[in-house]
């Protein structure tokens, strides 16, 4: 039964680092340019949250749904202007420029953060709050289920398989993708590759903002926060296969079940050591992770 | 802009804006400022070593904090616990890094891009954690506090302007280092190496070997810096190995410049001092840290140095020109031999090539045709090593191919010019077909640090400017390659081909896209080439070009070959007339 | 005579500072295929690369159906009817056959939308799911050509179309062309291999130094391509020179 309530944490947490892995895939398939401050734009969710809930009414706040829209749509003016500060200067440039302007932006917002709210870990109601639903957890055994972590999972399912069918099936999500892989003929099919990246970037921080709001409320969040996120998206995103959108949900659920159940049997340090090792193993079978077969090039 | 390795005006500027700093710094500065001075050497340092792997080789490691955390904590251990002097310490902290650079560095740069990125920042979460958790000899989260001051044979280097200078001293000798490697045909060949690097092998450029060289120098001037940075602030702790060094260190390199040594000066100069500088601002100095960074690489993408070579760059000028070791001509006297015996090759559930026999002698003239997807791209690639039959073999002159990797198979005399014509951005048609003979003309790391009048270089820009007047292309000498029309690059590209003396030259597609008559003076360029013993195989679909020029011609269809023999025959063969031509048969 | 589709008036297009096209003043009507030949640098690519909107001109006028194109930006000059073939394929590498044509569809992409080009291309159809980086590149002149005939444009500009395809598919292009004119659709085409072009074509320009050195119907360019020397093959050095200067 341990097993299964750890494999429960696991995927709990795996749900949360894809949420903030999906984001920054969402970039990466527009784009190219992979954003460095992704994670601090999580963290910047996730205070946004509380701000929210300071300033306004607790009958507005109690209950992280009535939030999340007004965060979403905060999220997806801060991506607008992100791409409009970060990566549009920048976008005939080499892609190392765009990793430098975003990590620039992370540090203004982590400090930025720091210096509004201070560096303590801060909290966010939960989604689901009252209502029908009066206990937190239920028990099913020995099993004890969260609802938050049930409402993480779900939202991620729902995230996920939306995003996989936006790309895939539609015709914005060809787009968005013509847009990433040659931006000048693109333009001269009719795309609007200025909008496309400004859509993209948009849609990637309001996801940001959701996955900041879900974590904010069950594993507190700080300003320092979004480095250790982005690292853990990043590793996700390689391991899954650079751009792939399932590849990133299962290099995400894959860390967190490492860090939830080896940690169990083995000291953190070993477990984090053991993490990397499998890393290793896996970009030496696989060099382009996992479910990688991006875009290569014919003699 | 067309030789941005070069030292421009206004770099050098910058080079003198930066020593006297220094050196203000050595003579009016308070105790705080020689130590912030000092810290910027370190990171210059540090930076100098990065440009080797990051600007020229092009790959992003996220390991050269690491390497100089592992320099730090060699000098730190090795002071505080064993009691070794500078004269021990530092040779181990530069020797420590490097060579656990080269025995990651095989399983890593096989990895592209962002594989390559994680791996090594992988290793430096590993080195983190082991730091932090390896107590008894690192002191664990705390650190190893009291690394004493250098001491070279008894004489100890004080605190301030003499460690200041010393430090300095060691940026002057890894910045001198760096430009003579750099400046020559060995470091014009990294640019190729960036932009395209299938044609730098097909080329004989050693990539792996260059990335290598280039990783292994990078961590050994990581392992100096941070040996250095132990004894400037005498404390190392696991901050050393932390991720936010990595990040200083990139920084640095893309506001200063990737390539340019004055961009490592200027970069660490101006990024140790920027905090400094937003103190008053008190809690939000790092958001304004922030703020600055953000605008300088969004006014200078390329780096501050990278914005003066593009202003301040002279028109390059070859120094007195040499002539090439070797004359050039069109081709090798001696040909070579291709042995090409039951081949085959699959894609997933597609047969590219199915059991396809082929045997060239020296100075013939091969012509390769067939439908579109028919894998005639497919059998040049496994001739030039770039793909691996599934069964069968080849073989140039008894040397067998299959296990090579292509710049050793283009040593063997192979050259090839591929369909779409790739031209590496900022460099001079000259200097293209000049990396053509960096094997000819001898531009290994080691030959480049003795190469004092960049001889290497001269010999092969003469040899260059002799085939361009041939190939009637001087007029274009000058101007970036990149830059130029299609029909040029193709034919920049055959020209590039027959540049280091070929036995066995493959053209995809020579003729595309160019005119009747400059079809027809290629055409006679390479009756010349084979006339003087070098093999051709050409693949093409222009017959008005192939067919006075071929030998003898060779079809496939579906991966088989279906035909062979002089092109007159083939060309009348009735199954071929339908399904190549579109005739009645 | 009909009112012409595309008409270009003085126009000058500088690419990488220096200019490329200077002066150029010419006219494509609907349903016709004027073809543009020249040496290699004579201007032929950025011309078209400048109708698109990929590049800028620097003076004069472009006007298509009688709207000035200059104001607009590439992708609404593409809404409005002008597809670009352009030289080296430059597919979308990472998408697949079938992708590469439905992006490019004006209206919601469906098998109808589609069946034009794997109606001149019935090779591609073997291909549908493949990503395109894995197709030859015989295949992705192919597509590079098909991404054209489904947006179903108006005018339809192509940068050497014949470039690395078997003869027989050559051919096969050519031929559709001539149909896809039948139908109403004016094609501006550049060419280096004069002969196919001049076949298919009913009138051109041969372009010079940016300039436009002649005009005038097939059989006028056929004359002038006969005895312009400017055109013939250069002359070889007979003795090769010497490397040291």
């Amino acid at each position: 039964m341990l097993m299964a309530q750890l494999l429960l944490n696991g995927l709990a947490l795996g749900a949360a680092y894809a949420l903030v892995a999906l984001g920054f895939v969402v970039v990466l398939n527009t784009t190219s340019a992979v954003n460095f401050a992704h994670g601090e734009a999580v963290m910047v969710g996730g205070f946004l949250a509380v701000a929210l809930t300071a300033i306004l009414p607790p009958a507005l706040t109690g209950n992280a749904f009535l939030l999340l829209p007004l965060v979403l749509i905060a999220m997806a003016a801060l991506g607008l202007l992100l791409s409009w500060v970060a990566y549009m200067p920048l976008r005939h440039e080499a892609p190392t420029s765009v990793f430098v302007s975003t990590i620039a932006v992370g540090v203004i917002l982590a400090n930025g953060v720091n210096a509004l709210f201070g560096a303590a870990p801060r909290t966010v109601p939960p989604l689901l709050a009252g209502g029908p639903f009066t206990l937190d957890t239920a028990v099913l055994g020995t099993l004890t289920i969260s609802r938050q972590s049930v409402a993480i999972i779900a939202t991620a399912i729902l995230l996920i398989g939306g995003l996989t069918l936006l790309f895939t099936r539609t015709q914005l999500g060809r787009r968005l993708r013509a847009t990433a892989q040659d931006p000048e003929m693109a333009r001269a099919i009719g795309i609007n590759t200025t909008a496309m990246i400004a859509l993209s970037f948009a849609l990637a921080t309001a996801l940001a903002g959701a996955a900041g709001l879900l974590l904010a409320n069950q594993f507190f969040i700080s300003p320092s926060e979004g480095g250790t996120l982005m690292l853990k998206a990043y590793i996700a995103v390689v391991i899954g296969g650079w751009g792939s959108l399932a590849g990133a949900v299962i290099g995400a659920m894959l860390i967190a079940m490492f860090e939830v159940v080896a940690a169990v049997w083995v000291s953190h340090p070993v477990a984090e050591g053991l993490l990397y090792a499998t890393l290793f193993a896996i970009l030496l079978l696989r060099p382009r992770g996992l479910f990688g077969e991006a875009a290569g090039r014919r003699a | 802009m067309v030789d941005k390795l070069r030292l421009g005006d206004l770099n050098r500027l910058l080079l003198l804006a930066a020593t006297i700093a220094v050196l203000a710094g050595a003579v009016w500065g308070s105790r705080y400022d020689q130590r912030l001075l000092a810290l910027a050497g370190v990171y210059a340092l540090l930076v100098l070593g990065y440009q080797f792997i990051f600007g020229h080789a092009g790959a992003l490691s996220l390991a050269q904090g690491s390497f100089f955390g592992i320099g730090a904590y060699v000098t730190a251990i090795l002071g505080t616990q064993f009691g070794q002097e500078f004269t021990v310490t530092f040779p181990l902290s530069i020797l420590v890094p490097l060579l656990l650079a080269a025995l990651v560095a095989v399983p890593m740069l096989r990895l592209e891009t962002h594989y390559f990125a994680l791996a090594t920042l992988a290793f430096g979460q590993t080195v983190l954690l082991i730091a932090t958790n390896a107590e008894g000899l690192t002191g664990g989260a705390n650190g190893l506090p009291g690394v004493p001051g250098v001491v070279i044979a008894g004489l100890a280097i004080g605190r301030g302007t003499p460690m200041l200078a010393f430090v300095w001293l060691w940026v002057a000798a890894g910045a001198l280092l760096s430009w003579q490697l750099t400046r020559g045909l060995y470091g014009r060949g990294f640019t190729l190496l960036r932009a395209a690097p299938l044609v730098a092998a097909t080329l004989g450029i050693d990539t792996a070997g260059r990335r290598f060289t280039a990783f292994v120098l990078s961590a050994g001037y990581a392992g100096a810096a941070g040996a250095l940075y132990a004894h400037t602030i005498r404390i190392v702790s696991p901050e050393a190995l932390s991720f936010s060094i990595m990040v200083i260190c990139l920084t640095m390199t893309v506001i200063g410049g990737r390539l340019q040594v004055s961009g490592a000066l200027v970069g660490a100069l101006l990024l140790t001092h920027l905090p400094e500088w937003f103190r008053p601002l008190q809690e939000y100095y790092l958001v304004a840290n922030g703020g600055v960074l953000l605008a300088a690489v969004l006014f200078a993408p390329v780096g501050i140095a990278g914005l003066a070579s593009r202003f301040g760059s002279r028109r390059s000028t070859p120094s007195a020109p040499l002539p090439p070791t070797k004359p050039v001509t069109a081709a090798s006297p001696d040909g070579a031999r291709l042995e090409v015996a039951g081949v085959g090759k699959s894609y997933g559930a597609i047969i590219a090539l199915d059991n396809v026999d082929l045997s060239m002698a020296a100075g013939e003239v091969v012509g390769l045709i067939g439908p579109n997807g028919s894998g005639k791209t497919t059998l040049a690639n496994l001739i030039s090593g770039f793909d691996r039959p599934d069964s069968g073999t080849l073989a140039l002159d008894g040397h067998r191919l299959s296990r090579l990797p292509p710049h050793r198979i283009a040593r063997l005399g192979l050259a090839r010019s591929f369909q779409t014509p790739l031209m590496p951005p900022g460099l001079s048609v000259r200097d293209t077909v000049a990396l053509a003979r960096s094997h000819i003309e001898g531009a290994s790391a080691h030959q480049a640090l003795t190469d004092i009048s960049r001889t290497a270089l001269s010999r092969a820009q003469a040899a260059a400017l002799a085939l361009l007047h041939r190939h009637d292309l001087a007029a274009y000498s000058e101007l970036p390659a990149d830059s130029l029309p299609h029909g040029v690059r193709r034919r920049i590209d055959v020209a590039r081909a027959l540049a280091a003396e070929p036995r066995l030259v493959i053209l995809d597609e020579p003729a595309a896209g160019l005119t009747e008559a400059e079809a027809k003076h290629i055409a006679t360029l390479l009756r010349q080439a084979a006339d003087a013993g070098t093999a051709l195989l050409i693949i093409e679909h222009d017959m008005n070009f192939l067919l006075p020029l071929a030998d003898r011609l060779i079809c496939l269809d579906r991966g088989r070959i279906v035909a062979t023999g002089t092109p007159e025959s083939v060309v009348k063969r009735p199954a071929i007339r339908q399904a190549y031509f579109g005739l009645a048969p | 005579m009909t009112a012409p589709l595309l008409d270009i008036a003085g126009l000058s297009v500088a690419y990488g500072g220096a200019p490329a096209v200077t002066d150029m003043t010419l006219t494509v009507r609907p349903g016709e295929i004027v073809t543009l030949l020249g040496p290699n640098g004579a201007g032929k690519s950025s011309l078209l690369r400048a109708i698109i909107g990929l590049i800028p001109a620097t003076r004069g006028q472009i006007t298509f159906a009688g709207k000035d194109l200059l104001a607009l930006p590439a992708e609404r000059r593409a809404r409005r009817g002008i597809a670009y073939v352009p030289e080296g394929r430059r597919v979308f590498p990472g998408l697949s056959v079938e992708e590469n044509l439905a992006v490019a569809c004006q209206t919601t992409p469906s098998r109808a939308t589609l069946a034009p080009a794997f109606a001149v291309f019935p090779q591609l159809s073997e291909h549908r799911r493949r990503a395109a980086w894995r197709l030859s590149g015989g295949q992705q002149q192919m597509l590079a050509i098909g991404r054209a005939l489904v947006a179903q444009p108006r005018l339809i500009l192509l940068d050497e179309p014949s470039l690395g395809l078997a003869p027989a598919i050559a051919d096969q292009v050519f031929g559709a062309l001539v149909e896809i004119a039948r139908q109403g659709t004016a094609i501006l085409l550049a060419e280096q291999s004069a002969a196919r072009a001049l076949r298919c074509a009913e009138r051109g320009y041969i372009l010079q130094r940016g300039r436009i050195l002649v005009a005038g119907d097939t059989a006028a360019l056929h004359r002038h391509l006969a005895t312009d020397s400017a055109l013939a093959p250069p002359s070889l050095p007979s003795d090769p020179p010497r490397a040291t200067p």
